[in-house]
Order: structure tokens, then C-alpha cells, then sequence
């Protein structure tokens, strides 16, 4: 797992510098693409405990705009370790694509799938959801940084625990720093995604901090 | 054969109809000078007063009036009749006082008569062109030529249509030409607008009584070009500010205070506050840091260079506009021009002339 996931965040990177800047900024379309790091902390709470996991995360996230409508991928994986007694570490993946539009230029809206799974001694857990997003965004500083807020909810799942499904929402908030030349952008951003099963019984909090360096026109 | 064609004409002449007789005051006048030649003075004076008679529509030209009156007054002398010889001569130097009686015609006793009545009267005629522009502040100026039936003193301004005196163009004496020049502009150096005028010309006594006047009526069009209308300033809608307002440092501070904020208050919002790490406060920090970066950058009251540079071309380019037509309006102004038509000139005897 470890391996595979190496892998593809290699071949973004490569992907991502082979991308000629001028290419990107003669075409109509906008590309985007940058490695990903940070730390992802989970907090767990079901009946009778709770445990606590954290590790440092690593993926890549893109993006491909056609003027209005746009094409956001993340992954992220991460082996989160045990910061409590008798818990299981989990190899965590975690990929969104999520197609976009921006009826203004400080608005997108958006939906797609995210698919999450959890890999333990003990088994596999597969989350497939359907998310929609609403996203804002507006210049802090004129044509270098600007400042975005994102909140996303699920509204359809698949997800093989034992637990019935509740809900799960989230939100991200950060800034993007740019630079025209050469197109290097830094993402900095602090996301956290509740999810409720069993009615209740079963919490996940997900959150963690992600900076993102990245090549492409940022917007 | 040859002389007793003239009386038959006379007689034929008499008992036409007046309008008839009228119609050739030319052949009439021709009788008269050809009964001068065959000494019919009597035939001769009938024929040239019946010519003078004629209306002036139908009737002899002014070079065939004076011609007409130089014989009248040539066959009034040899018939012994002084006084008529006299009004006759008199009649010419008033119709034009550089008419001679020709003396290869008429012998210099009759030249003599009439030098004495020329030089007895004080008369003056004009020649001016019929229509003339002249440019004002050019030095361009309309001219009259006057003449003098003998010498004398004048006086002649440009009157109004009212009378009163609009410029005084010379007072002095003449002798046998003079030339008159008027450069449009009245006693104050104004120009004359637009209207009837009046060269009149005086003719006085020794004594400094008017004898007689001349005028010669001018009709005056002052043709001045309309100026032209300043271009407006700039409307301030078309000013780029100059300084930077608060608005765009306040609302980068703004949202970077308000996002950071967001960011550190985020797990509240969702619902998991016990359990989010403390990495949002980082987060949060940056992107407050960056408003408060965003208003060092964009300081309320800062000069805008680009907006002064671009406000400058603006208010250049109205400046050279408007020196433009400021030269324009200028060469305008200057570029006055008064059209003069002169008309027939009128005659007045004063008592005593």
C-alpha cells in the first residue's frame, strides 16, 4: 500500500512539472497540480471507547478548469498511528474527485465521490460517498493570495460497517499564495470532516493541518 | 439736303408721343450734336434737352449726359445765352467734376465758360469699387477716390443710417484727387457691425459752410467666424483616484481576520470541537497574518502612480485641446472681415451753394 501510494505521488509530481507554463497559460483551460502533506489527526469514539490516531499524510490534489466548470481530484493516505492503548493502526486512503462550477468568480459549487478506506489487522472498511460542496473564495492580497472557505456534506453512502449510516459534513478553510512566474502556488489549509453511525454511536472527527506545493495556474 | 435733315427730325421728333422721343434719347442726342456742327444751334439745344429729358431708365448714360451738356452748353453760349450756357456747365461739373468739355471739339472760348464755372463751384465726385472685403486687423482698407471740381475744403466721415457720426475720416483741404481710406473700425476702434453707413463728404465754403454734400451709401456686413466652444475637463468619472481608499486594505484585513477566525472556530461549527487538534490555530494565524499583509500593502491614502501617470495623460490631452482652440478661437477673432456694397452716390445742396 505504502508502495503503490509512493508511486502515484511520484508520478504526479512528474506530471506536474512536465507541464509546460506556457501551454497552461496560452490554452482556454487551467491545470493545476501539487504534492500534499500534513497531519492527519482522527479521533474516534464508539461505545464503550474511544481511540485517538494521528500520522502525517501525504497525496497530491489538481485541478482542470474549461472557463466556468472545473475537475478537482485529492488523494491522501496516511498510516495513522495509535495514540491510545489497544487500538489497531489503520492504513488510510483517501480519494475525492469532485466536478465544479463557478457561476461567479468568488463561488463554486460542486459534487462527486469520495472513497475512503481504513486498512486493519482486522479487516477492510470501504466508505464510498457522494458529497456536494459549496465553496468561496476572495483575494486577501491582490493577485497573490486569496483566502477560501468550504463547507461539504454527504448525501449518499455506501459504507460496509456494521453501524448504521447517520450523516457526515465537513469544512475546509485556507489560503492560497501564487506566484504568475514561474506558476507556483503553496496551499495552506486546515480541514475537518464529522461523521455519525449507529445512530449516534459511532463518531468520527477527521482533521488535520495540509499544505499543498503545486505547479499551474492557481486561478 | 445734309442740313435740313436735323429739322425734319426735330419736326418728326415733335409730333411723336413723349415715350416714343424717350426711347431714343441717343439718336436725339446724335441730332443735337449733328445740328451743333451745321450751326443750327436752335435744333441743337431742342434736341439735347429733349435727350436730357428722357427718364433715366431709358435716357442717356452719365458719359452721355455730360457730353450732352457740354454742346448745351457750347450752342447756349453761341446763341448768345449766357446764363443757360452757364446751368448747363454747371449741370456737368455737378454730374461729374473730371468731365471736360474736349477742346479739339469746342473752340476755347467755350472751354474758357466752362472753366469758370468749374472753378466756381465746389463740387466733389467719387469712384468706388462696387464691392470690396476687406480683413480687418490686416491693415486692409476700403478706398474711395474723390475728386474735385476745384480747390476747396472738405470734410468726410462714415455717418450712421441715423446720421450720427461713426468715424472721421478727413477734414482738410483738396485739390484735385484725393484718396479716402476707411480700415472699418469706428471712433473707438471697434469694428462696425452690420448695417447701412454713409461716406459723406462735404463740400465748404471758405467761411466753413457746407455747400454741398456728397454721400455714398455703404452697405456693411461684418463677417466675424463664430468661436469655438472649450472642450470640458475631464469628467471625474474618467479620474482614476489618485490615493488608495480604505476600502481594499480594510477589506483584505477583513477577510483574512474573518477566515482565520473561521478557521480556528471551524470544529465548533461542524461539531467536534473535543476533538480537533490544534493544528487550526496555525492555520488560522496564517491567514490573518496575510490580511493584515494584504493592508500593508494596500495602505489607505497611498499614492496610486500608475492612476496619477494615467490622470496626467488624461488632463494633458484636455490641456492641448484646449490650447487648441484657444489658438483657433484666436486666429478667429482676428479674422474679421467687413463686406462693403457702395451704391449710387446721393447729391445734397445746401443753401447758400
Amino acid at each position: 500500500m505504502k508502495r503503490r501510494a509512493r508511486l502515484v505521488c511520484v508520478a504526479a509530481a512528474v506530471l506536474a512539472l512536465a507541464l509546460p507554463a506556457g501551454l497552461a497559460g496560452q490554452l482556454p483551460l487551467r491545470f493545476a497540480l501539487g504534492a500534499t502533506s500534513g497531519q492527519w489527526h482522527v479521533s474516534s469514539t464508539f461505545p464503550g471507547g474511544s481511540e485517538e490516531l494521528s500520522a502525517p499524510m501525504i497525496g497530491f490534489e489538481g485541478v482542470a478548469d474549461v472557463w466556468r466548470l472545473g475537475l478537482e481530484v485529492r488523494y491522501l493516505q496516511a498510516n495513522l498511528d495509535p495514540s491510545t492503548v489497544s487500538t489497531l493502526t489503520r492504513e488510510s486512503a483517501d480519494l475525492r474527485l469532485m466536478l465544479a462550477v463557478r457561476p461567479t468568480s468568488w463561488l463554486s459549487v460542486g459534487t462527486g465521490p469520495h472513497l475512503r478506506s481504513y486498512v486493519t489487522s482486522i479487516g477492510t472498511q470501504r466508505w464510498r460517498l457522494w458529497e456536494v460542496m459549496v465553496r468561496g473564495q476572495a483575494f486577501i492580497i491582490p493577485d497573490l493570495a486569496k483566502g477560501y472557505a468550504e463547507v461539504w456534506g454527504v448525501v449518499a453512502h455506501d459504507v460496509n460497517v456494521e453501524e448504521d449510516w447517520d450523516y457526515g459534513e465537513g469544512a475546509d478553510v485556507g489560503m492560497v499564495v501564487a506566484l504568475p512566474r514561474p506558476p507556483l502556488w503553496i496551499k495552506l489549509g486546515y480541514r475537518i470532516e464529522l461523521y455519525r453511525l449507529g445512530d449516534g454511536a459511532r463518531r468520527e472527527v477527521t482533521d488535520g493541518l495540509m499544505v499543498s506545493l503545486g505547479l499551474g495556474r492557481a486561478w | 439736303m445734309r442740313r435740313a435733315f436735323p429739322a425734319v427730325a426735330l419736326l418728326v421728333a415733335a409730333v411723336l408721343p413723349p415715350s416714343a422721343a424717350a426711347q431714343s434719347a441717343q439718336e436725339q442726342l446724335q441730332y443735337g450734336i449733328e445740328a451743333y456742327g451745321n450751326l443750327e444751334l436752335g435744333a441743337a439745344v431742342a434736341f439735347i434737352r429733349r435727350a436730357l429729358a428722357a427718364s433715366p431708365e431709358e435716357g442717356l448714360s452719365e458719359a452721355e449726359r455730360a457730353t450732352a451738356l457740354g454742346y448745351l452748353g457750347a450752342a447756349e453760349h453761341y446763341r448768345g445765352r449766357s446764363d443757360s450756357a452757364i446751368a448747363a456747365f454747371r449741370q456737368m461739373v455737378l454730374l461729374n467734376p473730371r468731365y471736360r468739355p474736349d477742346p479739339l471739339v469746342f473752340p476755347p472760348p467755350v472751354v474758357r465758360v466752362y472753366d469758370g464755372v468749374r472753378r466756381s463751384l465746389k463740387v466733389i465726385g467719387t469712384a468706388a469699387p462696387p464691392d470690396t472685403t476687406i480683413r480687418l486687423h490686416e491693415e486692409e482698407t476700403f478706398a474711395v477716390q474723390l475728386y474735385a471740381s476745384s480747390y476747396h475744403s472738405i470734410s468726410s466721415l462714415i455717418a450712421r443710417e441715423d446720421g450720427t457720426m461713426l468715424r472721421r475720416l478727413y477734414g482738410g483741404d483738396i485739390g484735385d484727387s484725393l484718396s479716402l481710406r476707411w480700415d472699418g473700425f469706428d471712433t473707438e476702434g471697434n469694428p462696425a457691425p452690420s448695417g447701412l453707413y454713409y461716406l459723406s463728404v462735404s463740400s465748404l465754403a471758405p467761411d466753413g459752410v457746407v455747400l454741398r454734400t456728397l454721400q455714398l451709401p455703404l452697405d456693411v456686413e461684418l463677417a466675424r467666424q463664430d468661436s469655438l466652444t472649450y472642450p470640458p475637463p475631464p469628467a471625474d468619472s474618467l479620474l482614476l483616484p489618485e490615493r488608495r481608499s480604505a476600502g481594499p486594505g480594510l477589506k483584505s484585513l477583513g477577510l483574512g481576520l474573518a477566515l482565520g477566525a473561521l478557521a480556528a472556530g471551524l470544529p465548533q461549527l461542524v461539531g467536534g470541537s473535543e476533538e480537533a487538534s490544534n493544528s487550526r490555530y496555525a492555520v488560522g494565524g496564517a491567514i490573518a497574518i496575510g490580511g493584515i499583509i494584504g493592508l500593508v500593502m494596500r495602505p489607505p491614502g497611498a499614492a496610486l502612480p500608475d492612476n496619477i501617470a494615467a490622470n496626467e495623460v488624461l488632463m494633458y490631452e484636455w490641456q492641448a485641446r484646449r490650447d487648441s482652440v484657444f489658438a483657433e478661437n484666436v486666429q478667429r477673432l482676428r479674422d474679421v472681415r467687413l463686406h462693403i456694397r457702395t451704391g449710387a452716390p446721393l447729391r445734397i445742396e445746401h443753401e447758400g451753394s
